[in-house]
């Protein structure tokens, strides 16, 4: 069972979610009928307000749509006896005070005592104590309605951010107990298998970087865009990480800098350039202002530990902090040295840096929670985005320094020469169906979050390339590779503006076609393709 | 600071004009009146003038801009403009009707120079974002020395027509658009000229003059006068780190003044 067994919403829209192929037209799909249909709208229109009067739902955030003029879309959080129940969420879009769709997770049925039997800060020595030796609680516990993966119901709990020397998790704890609930990494990876391919690593290229002079000496500091961007390097130092993931804090000290204006190294040089891809590529195509849409900072990390240090590392430490990027949140970004083996200086690639960087789009907008599909929707919709970007920037081709429809081509030294493929998941062994699904429930990469998302990233590239699904057989025209920011904006759209923390397939396949509607009419071969391309993966 | 080659240039004349005075006053007394045109018992003839002078055709600067670590086309059409002209002259009497002398003119004009510039985005390679405008204000002086040979033809008692002609020295002084001054701003995707960084540029070139001076006695010593002149050379302006620019030096000069005959 899953978060989603318990997404339960009205007669009107109810957001839970079967197995897209194995049932029929889920009632989510219901939801889209209606919010296509102005009549039906308005029932729930009015649900929505009753919630919002009697307290059950609270306008968290309002953001203006910088696609369509005139739209809006609120974000409304579930509460229960005015606490928070982590995971509800209501996404309405309004055209003026006209209600245009409504997307989300609703928890129905709550009935637990709101009243803690432990204190906050007892609940954070619990998920210390649980996290292990030199962990430290990082900010403050909040107190809310946990709905249990499972479906056993609700728990009140303590939701407490715990950093360690070399992760940063999150914990529920019971409020009533002290017993750790659930906890996860907050630590967003990338790769998360070590294969493999074949490279030319980061320095082949020349970019131009926006820095900052001070005197005569140059720092990695972006004072050319609206957003601040630094990129920092820890130098391989173990100190510094450790300090790092412990304190959350980075230090002026750490940014990169050189004595001229000619920079040699590769890592910072391309993580600092490419970080003003993404920003430019949001600003332009998407009409964004950075990852939070309001030019939130973005803190690239290089050189987090050194290659010369291998062999002082768990397996772990090198799958995750050499051999990886990962998101950590806040605008920060840490980008591997990778092996020398299987990966180069993740930083090398531009369709990684833009994955990276769109979770933190995910982070600002949906909150996907990264575990099972919805972790899986967060991975693809930044595979989408990282390849999208990709496209703005580079020529089509294939190899590094052009646009294509792999992952991280640049940066992986083993067969097969990249991390993902959105176009052939099936050949690096990813799933390209629905029927395919894999590891939801486990702890296996947070229930298969890398390994499912080339579902949907797959029907990314259907809807625009076209081909053939290989398991249902279904073909798609696609709208073309020249037209690929069509389905980009459509995809951005939907993840950005209609799904919540908790979405699934289901959703992400409703929430496109909205979103094609609202862009390109449902008429479209824009929405037209979209259909089909989720049809052939088998989420319908 | 920048009149002084002209008051050098004056002082020059002037000088030569006393001396020349003072060895008139050795010659023998003469009848009152106009003396016959010609050179006649005079050995000296001086003229000073003031009149206009048409440049010489406009001149084109190419050049290249270090803009965001990349190369940035710069080019400028400069204009040309008539200008203040301020001239003197030497002649001295050799034999029958030839002569030699010398000539100094001064002559200043304000330019306009069209400017077209392809500045690089600051992002990437490869994207340069065309700019226009008009740098304006562009001070072009030019001094030129004009040693000449002088033929001289009487037209009655009061008139004379002096032809001459001989290698000139033009001296130039030009202000260059140097560099571009633009506003941007986020996503960078166009620029717009702002106004244009001057370097002012001297360099000096050999050419030719070819002129006729028409003079009319009022006295034995003292005319009016009126000359034009053709006077060219090319010039070379040098540019710090980039190639010189080829310009097309003094013009038709036309002015009218004073003449004295010694």
């Amino acid at each position: 069972m899953k978060w989603r067994a318990l997404a339960l919403l009205t007669a009107i829209v109810a957001l839970s979610g079967a197995r897209p192929s194995a049932q029929p037209p889920s009632p989510l799909a219901q939801s889209m009928d209606v919010a296509s249909t102005p009549r039906s709208l308005a029932g729930w229109d009015a649900r929505v307000h009753a919630m919002l009067t009697d307290g059950q739902l609270n306008i968290s955030r309002i953001q203006r749509d910088s696609m369509l003029a005139g739209r809006v879309h609120e974000r409304l959080n579930q509460t229960y006896k005015g606490l928070p129940v982590f995971g509800g969420q209501l996404v309405r879009q309004l055209d003026g005070r006209t209600l245009v769709s409504v997307f989300g997770r609703f928890f129905p049925n709550i009935s637990v005592s709101t009243q803690p039997a432990i204190t906050a800060g007892a609940a954070a020595q619990d998920a210390v104590t649980a996290q292990g030796p030199d962990a430290v609680a990082s900010g403050t516990p909040v107190l809310g309605i946990l709905p249990t993966r499972g479906g056993g119901g609700y728990v009140l709990t303590y939701r407490i951010q715990v950093r360690s020397p070399t992760d940063i998790q999150l914990y529920y704890v019971n409020a009533t107990t002290g017993a750790v609930v659930q906890h996860a990494s907050q630590v967003i990876h990338d790769t998360a298998s070590p294969s493999v391919g074949i490279g030319t690593g980061v320095l082949g290229d020349q970019e131009k970087m926006s820095v900052d002079q001070s005197g005569s000496t140059y720092q990695a500091v972006d004072l050319l865009r609206p957003a601040p961007e630094y990129t920092l390097t820890f130098n391989g130092s173990v100190s510094r990480f450790n300090d790092f993931f412990t304190t959350g804090q980075a230090s002026l000290s750490d940014v990169a800098t050189s004595s001229s204006n000619t920079w040699t190294d590769g890592a910072v040089v391309d993580a600092h350039a490419y970080q003003g891809f993404v920003y430019d590529y949001y600003y332009k195509v998407m009409g964004r202002q950075g990852l939070d849409d309001a030019n939130h900072q973005v803190i690239s990390i290089v050189h987090p530990l050194a290659r010369a240090d291998l062999a002082r590392f768990s397996p772990d430490i090198i799958a995750n902090y050499v051999n990886n990027a990962e998101y950590l949140g806040s605008g920060y970004v840490m980008y591997g040295d990778g092996d020398g083996t299987h990966f180069t200086y993740l930083s090398g690639a531009l369709d990684v840096v833009g994955h990276e960087l769109t979770h933190g789009v995910t982070d600002y907008t949906s909150q996907l929670v990264e575990q099972d599909e919805s972790g899986a929707l967060a991975e693809a919709f930044s595979d989408i985005m990282g390849t999208a970007i990709e496209f703005y920037f580079r020529p089509e081709g294939t190899g590094p320094g052009k646009a294509d429809w792999v992952i991280g081509e640049g940066v992986t030294l083993s067969p097969p020469g990249y991390i993902r493929s959105l176009a052939d998941p099936e050949a690096n062994g990813y799933p390209d169906h629905y029927s395919l699904l894999r590891d939801i429930g486990t702890n296996v990469d947070n229930g298969g979050v890398h390994e499912n998302s080339t579902i949907v990233s797959h029907a990314f590239y259907l809807a625009v390339h076209g081909g053939t699904d290989r398991v249902s057989g279904i073909t798609v025209q696609g709208v073309g590779d020249a037209n690929i920011q069509e389905i980009a904006k459509i995809f951005y759209r939907a993840f950005t503006f209609m799904l919540g923390p908790d979405s699934q397939f289901i959703d992400a396949r409703n929430a496109t076609l909205q979103a094609a509607t609202d862009l390109y009419g449902a008429g479209s071969s824009q929405y037209t393709q979209v259909q089909q391309a989720w049809n052939a993966v088998g989420v319908q | 600071m920048r009149v002084r080659p002209l008051v050098s240039a004056f002082s020059f004349v002037f000088v030569v004009l006393c001396a020349a005075g003072a060895g008139a006053q050795t010659a023998p007394a003469t009848p009152a009146g106009p003396a016959p045109a010609g050179w006649g018992s005079a050995t000296v003839r001086l003229g000073v003038n003031a009149g206009l002078q048409a440049g010489a055709s406009g001149f084109t600067e190419n050049s290249t801009l270090q803009i965001y670590q990349e190369n940035a086309p710069l080019t400028v059409a400069y204009g040309t403009k008539s200008g203040l002209l301020f001239d003197g002259s030497l002649g001295v009497h050799v034999k029958g009707r030839f002569g030699l002398g010398v000539a100094m003119s001064y002559s200043r004009a304000t330019l306009a120079g069209q400017v077209h510039a392809g500045i690089p985005n600051p992002f990437v390679f490869g994207v340069l974002r065309p700019v226009d405008g008009t740098a304006s204000g562009l001070r072009r002086t030019e001094i030129g020395t004009h040693l000449q040979a002088l033929y001289l033809l009487p037209m009655n008692r009061r008139v004379d027509l002096m032809l001459s002609g001989g290698p000139s020295i033009l001296y130039v002084q030009q202000d260059l658009v140097t560099n571009v001054n633009f506003s941007q701003t986020y996503p960078y995707d166009t620029a717009t000229f702002q106004s244009a960084t001057l370097t002012r540029v001297k360099k000096s070139a050999v050419g030719f003059n070819v002129g006729v001076d028409l003079s009319w006695r009022l006295t034995r010593r003292i005319g009016v006068g009126a000359m034009v002149r053709y006077t060219r050379a090319t010039v070379s302006l040098p540019v710090t780190g980039q190639p010189s620019i080829s310009a097309h030096a003094g013009g038709f000069q036309a002015g009218a003044g004073l003449r004295l005959m010694f």
